[in-house]
């Protein structure tokens, strides 16, 4: 039985970033992959999605075209291409993958993997059992959308973001489950496109998860677009009828039928356990359980990324991972969780980064938050996309920064100047003084931070 | 442009101003037909004549007394001085008259007259004849005394110290009458009381005198393999002198070394490394400063001997080592 | 001409010393080598030797006078000679004399003495003359650096720029702006703060960790109300040790015959009792007996008046989650081992269940206090009022002791017993000791 210093289960964001560090440090690393290599970060998640979202930014940059004197008429969209360049640039990037993982002398074990108490894995490969043993073994083994206990549901043959990527065409109309980051992107995308989405959320308000504002100037966008909205309501059940899909949702003021071409559940997703049954892992809700340091009840069996919950972000299982090789092979430390940015890739984008205003003041904080709209930053107004904001979220004690919610275009690029400064602590004053390169985006930085402190 | 020896621009300020400025003429000890001991008036006397190129008898007390004379009845006269060892016997007429007459007299009256005289060792000229006394003529109030170092520096000071109103000692150096340099055909001058600086550096400053200032960029070129970047400053006037460049060099390089020929004790030296004490750059000073001059002996004739006396291009090398400390 | 001898400076920082004592009087001859003085500064003492060879002429300063540095305390010179009234007000310059000292225990060079006429300088070097560079100077100066701290690399340890920069470099503070202002905010000195960032930088949490913890911070500590228990113990304990003058004599006892004794008499104590006879039965009942005997360890002071206490009630402390209590054994004297041993696990178990009464904690004549499960040998327990002495218990340690010339190894018990001193007096007190100390040593005796 071949040995490894170090097995990781599960090939995704979480998985091959730390093989591919560990090898790096010295170590024998082993990945055990069942599927593809990327996970579904880059097979059913962030790469297509954004890969689709550029697509349909492009539909509204022709849109906005004669706003610059630029004609073009309505553009005609190949799904199909859309789809097949969405296939190439995850093509390319799995590849990409397995060359590093070859350069870092990582071996692959190409099957579903099946832990054991001792720290052997069984893999089975083409119908093989190979087994391996493992000094440390991390578990990256994700996560995959839930779907929830509806009548009807499989018979409605619903889509997840599994599958939904692979349609043969654009549905004329798709009512969307979940009116959280996943379910908004697809209804970006979907109304860009030119279908009718509805979007079904059960809590009061989409994006829940979310700034309230950040999520109401989205709303407002995406509304624009068409987009339909069903909050606080219910799904009762679904069925099939005369060709289309029906969801039946009770809402405040009543029950309402909703009719499409396509169901799209994005309503939440739930750990990947299997092959793990048989570790006696000590559970947190659904989730594996871990410690600060990544560790498992299990001596030496560390767990990172969706199956442990926590953001479910693909940046924080690979900063997990790290965290967990680095403590496997060099000083143990506890991982830090205290700058983890997110970002939802609509129109506009929205980013944002450590606390909102009610966690700041709930810890203690003495809070001050400021709010500049885009309005106020030339390069917004030149490129037509004023309407979103900054918000800084500071302590008054010293102008430390707390949180930053971004709302406009490409935010998703700048949260990392938020994200910096609270790393290395830079307070408010620093932002103001900083200089900022004009005309850009990012001016709303300083004149937010100015704005902080002279209110 | 050309190149001429130190002497043949000597000679060649000398004789535009004479062109222009019928009031200069120029007195000295054989320097009619036979051009001058060293030569530098080697066919003076046939464009000028001897009123203006004067022979005078072996008496420096007379020549100088001469000049002053003149001077202050309206010429301008240039006095060759043959050996400035000599300008000892000089010296009464120019300490005790052409110093003091202008203040003496209330500014009635002034004394523009210049005294070229070369000085140095290396000729094997020995102990009578190898000087450098410029350390006595910087000390009176009322002479200016300039040291150039090049042709091109020799020309265009000659000019400013003949166009100055008052007794300029013009120190020249034998051994550096037959180095070579860039010099214009044209007149220019060279202001009296303005360093220049040979050698831009950053690590250590050497100030440097006539043909010490050769000496000094020989050694910067050695310093400069072993890492060690030296500025050389040559001061070009010493009374009056250029305080602000050498003070500001100092400065920029925490390290002063002082070399000239003459010696030591009592030296143009101890002037310079004192101003700089005194002034803002001690604040900057990481290295006692460092001075370097001739030994306190008579300059012997032998040859070996007589290079042994006066600094070297290794003891300015050394001398610059000693004020960088390795940590 | 006489020579003054100076306080020397001992060490960077040293302002000030402490003469402790003179080894020579005035007049006395002292040769030079030969120790003259013992200094104390704030770390250590130092005998210093005199650089001198003559009489002891004068002494300025005698024990406990505090002497600043470089300051004259005597001269030193020939019979008859002339010296000051006072000591000069600052160090004679020149031949201040070498401020050196001979047996420096931590080795650590002295500082030179001043040049003659030149002031201290301001700021950077405190007292002694450093050599360094003006280039130096300035930048020590300009960033506030001690030059006494630097290491010159120049001839003669002269500290040149570059030296400087070095020092500058090593102790440079990098912390964060949040760092920066919280510091500040807080007074505390960045130099003091141990970085955990990337090269040591400093982060807040730092420089709150460095904070003198002024109000507890939020999340790690609690605050739990000074009350109950813990509020009459606080209140009992510093009468105690405030009113009475307490005092402590130890004793160690070989404990060979009583643990023979219990093991002989374990089994017959559990059948009549249903308890384990221990060792705190045998010792209470030892300094029970004892105390009979010595009506002086019985005494109380009640204001103007010392009582004579009659019984021998001893108290036995008990230790609780909650604090400590201690129930009192009625006429301990006059009770069997057996007796004692179901009293003292019954109070015990009273105690823990917190149903003891008023009664039981009270009148109490002596207390012994067990810590003898720990390892703990002597300690100095607190009287507990208004009794007038108390019995400190450690544990039962192998011990090697001497006994008939030979070296053997016991089970040794340290007792520790602390008495009121103004009731009290030491060699009662000794006697009393030395008594359990034999009782316990023979307990035959108790029988007695």
């Amino acid at each position: 039985m071949k040995s490894y210093d170090l097995i990781i289960v599960g090939g995704g964001p979480g998985g091959y970033t730390s093989a591919l560090r560990a090898a790096k440090l010295g170590l024998t690393v082993a990945l055990v992959e069942k599927d593809h290599l990327g996970g579904t970060c880059l097979n059913r998640g962030c790469i297509p999605s954004k890969t689709l979202l550029y697509g349909a930014r492009i539909v509204d940059m022709i849109g906005k075209g004669k706003l610059w004197g630029i004609e073009a008429g309505p553009p005609v969209i190949r799904f199909e291409q859309m789809r097949k360049r969405k296939d190439a640039v995850i093509q390319r990037l799995r590849s990409g993958i397995d060359m590093m993982l070859k350069a870092g002398k990582v071996d692959q074990y190409r099957g579903h993997g099946t832990v054991h108490p001792d720290l052997t894995v069984t893999v089975r490969i083409q119908g093989q059992d190979v087994a391996i043993r493992g000094k440390h073994v991390i578990l990256a083994t994700g996560s995959q959308p839930s779907l929830p206990p509806v009548p009807g549901l499989e018979q409605a043959e619903v889509h997840t973001s599994d599958t939904i990527f692979d349609i043969e065409r654009l549905p004329e109309s798709i009512v969307i489950v979940g009116g959280g980051v996943i379910g908004l992107e697809f209804a970006d995308i979907f109304s860009t496109l030119g279908a009718s989405v509805t979007v079904v959320e059960a809590v009061e308000r989409i994006l829940a998860a979310e700034d309230a504002d950040a999520a109401k100037a989205v709303e407002k966008h995406l509304r624009e677009k068409g987009v339909k909205f069903f909050t606080g309501a219910k799904v009762e059940s679904m069925r099939r009828e005369n060709g289309h899909k029906i969801v039946s949702v009770q809402t405040a003021s009543g029950k309402a039928e909703l009719a499409a071409e396509e169901i799209l559940v994005a309503a939440g997703r739930r750990p990947n356990l299997s092959g793990l049954e048989g570790l006696g892992l000590r559970m947190n809700g659904p989730f594996v359980a871990v410690d600060e340091y990544l560790q498992t009840n299990i001596p030496n069996v560390y767990a990172v990324g969706d199956v442990t919950g926590g953001w479910q972000l693909a940046h924080v299982a690979t900063a997990e991972g790290f965290r967990a090789v680095d403590n496997i092979a060099k000083k143990k430390e506890k991982m830090d969780y205290r700058v983890v940015p997110r970002c939802l890739y609509t129109s506009p984008e929205i980013a944002s980064v450590g606390l909102s205003e009610q966690a700041a003041r709930e810890r203690g904080y003495d809070v001050k938050t400021a709010t500049f709209p885009l309005a106020g930053i030339g390069k917004a107004v030149a490129v037509d996309e004023a309407g979103g904001f900054m918000k800084l979220i500071a302590d008054r004690k010293y102008g430390e920064i707390l949180g930053v919610v971004l709302v406009g275009p490409h935010v998703t690029e700048m949260i990392g100047e938020a994200s910096a400064f609270m790393v290395l602590e830079g307070t408010v004053e620093e932002m103001a003084r900083m200089i900022h390169p004009h005309p850009t985006i990012s001016e709303i930085f300083f004149e937010t931070a100015d704005h902080w402190l002279k209110s | 442009m050309r190149e001429i020896t130190y002497l043949e621009a000597v000679r060649e300020a000398m004789t535009q101003i004479m062109r222009e400025n019928p009031d200069v003429y120029i007195m000295g000890e054989d320097i009619g037909v036979y051009g001058g001991a060293f030569g530098v008036t080697r066919g003076m006397v046939e464009e000028f004549g001897p009123e203006r190129v004067r022979d005078t008898p072996i008496s420096e007390a007379a020549l100088a007394g001469a000049a002053v004379g003149s001077a202050l009845t309206g010429m301008r006269p240039i006095v060759e001085i043959q050996f400035s060892d000599f300008i000892t016997i000089a010296a009464d007429q120019l300490v005790n008259q052409a110093a003091k007459i202008r203040y003496m007299y209330g500014g009635k009256g002034k004394v523009p007259m210049v005294v070229r005289t070369p000085g140095g060792s290396g000729t094997g000229a020995a102990a009578q004849h190898s000087q450098s006394l410029e350390a006595w003529m910087a000390h009176i109030p009322g002479l200016k005394v300039v040291q150039p170092s090049t042709a091109y520096d020799a020309k265009g000071l000659l000019r400013a110290a003949v166009e100055d109103d008052n007794p300029v000692i013009f120190y020249e150096h034998k051994l550096l009458y037959r180095t070579k340099g860039h010099v214009p055909e044209e007149p220019y001058t060279i202001p009296l009381g303005q360093a220049d600086i040979k050698r831009p550096g950053k690590d250590v400053t050497v100030v440097a005198t006539s043909i010490m200032v050769h000496k000094a960029l020989e050694a910067a070129k050695i310093l400069e393999q072993e890492g060690i970047d030296a500025e050389v400053v040559d001061p070009r006037t010493l009374v009056p002198l250029d305080e602000e460049t050498i003070v500001n060099s100092v400065k920029k390089t925490g390290r002063l070394v002082v070399v000239h020929e003459a010696v030591k004790r009592g030296g143009f030296g101890g002037e310079i490394a004192s101003l700089v004490a005194e002034s803002e750059a001690f604040d900057y000073l990481d290295a006692p400063i460092q001075r370097l001059g001739g030994l306190p002996v008579p300059i012997p004739c032998n040859p070996e001997l007589e290079r042994r006396v006066v600094p070297q291009v290794e003891d300015i090398v050394a001398a610059v080592k000693k004020t960088i400390v390795k940590r | 001409m006489a020579k003054p001898v100076i306080m020397p400076k001992l060490g960077m920082t040293m302002e000030t010393g402490t003469i402790i004592r003179w080894f020579k009087e005035e007049g006395e001859p002292v040769k030079a080598g030969e120790v003259l003085f013992e200094v104390m500064t704030d770390k250590i003492n130092i005998e210093v030797e005199s650089y001198e060879t003559g009489i002891l002429l004068k002494r300025y300063y005698e024990a406990e006078a505090v002497v600043p540095v470089n300051h004259v305390i005597a001269y030193i010179g020939e019979a008859g000679e002339q010296v000051p009234e006072r000591p000069p007000e600052d160090a004679p310059s020149g031949e201040a004399g070498e401020t050196k000292t001979a047996s420096l225990s931590e080795g650590r060079p002295a500082e030179e003495p001043p040049a003659e006429g030149t002031p201290a300088e301001e700021g950077d070097s405190g007292g002694g003359k450093v050599r360094a560079t003006p280039a130096a100077r300035r930048l020590a100066r300009e960033r506030g650096v001690p030059l006494e701290q630097i290491r010159g690399s120049g001839e003669r340890g002269r500290i040149h720029l570059a030296d400087v920069e070095a020092y500058l470099e090593e102790h440079a503070v990098r912390a964060t702006p949040l760092a920066r202002k919280a510091a500040e905010a807080e007074g505390i000195d960045l130099r003091t703060v141990t970085g955990s960032g990337v090269h040591g930088k400093i982060m807040k949490q730092d420089v709150e960790a460095a904070r003198a913890p002024a109000a507890p911070s939020a999340a790690d500590e609690k605050m739990v109300k000074l009350e109950g228990m813990r509020k009459i113990i606080a209140r009992r304990m510093s009468e105690s040790a405030f009113t009475a003058p307490h005092v402590t004599l130890s004793t160690e006892a070989d404990m060979t015959r009583v643990i023979e004794l219990r093991e002989s008499l374990l089994p017959i104590v559990e059948q009549q009792t249903g308890y384990r006879l221990s060792y705190t039965e045998v010792i209470v009942k030892a300094a029970a007996m004892c105390l009979r005997r010595h009506p002086q360890m019985r005494v109380q002071l009640q204001g103007e008046y010392i009582r004579y206490v009659q019984d021998v009630h001893v108290g036995l402390a008990i230790a609780l989650e909650q604090g400590l209590i201690v129930p009192v054994i009625r006429h301990a004297d006059q009770k069997g081992l057996a007796e004692l041993t179901r009293e003292c696990k019954t109070l015990a178990s009273l105690a823990r269940e917190n149903k003891l009464t008023p009664d039981q904690i009270t009148g109490g004549t002596f207390t012994v206090s067990n810590l003898g499960m720990y390892a703990v040998d002597m300690f100095t327990p607190i009287i507990n009022q208004p009794e007038s002495a108390i019995l400190g218990v450690g544990r039962i340690a192998e011990k090697a002791v001497g006994l008939g010339g030979q070296i053997v190894l016991r089970p040794m018990i340290t007792l520790s017993l602390s008495f009121d001193h103004r009731v009290i007096d030491g060699a009662p007190a000794a006697a009393f000791l030395t008594d359990l100390k034999r009782m316990l040593e023979n307990p035959y005796e108790l029988l007695i």
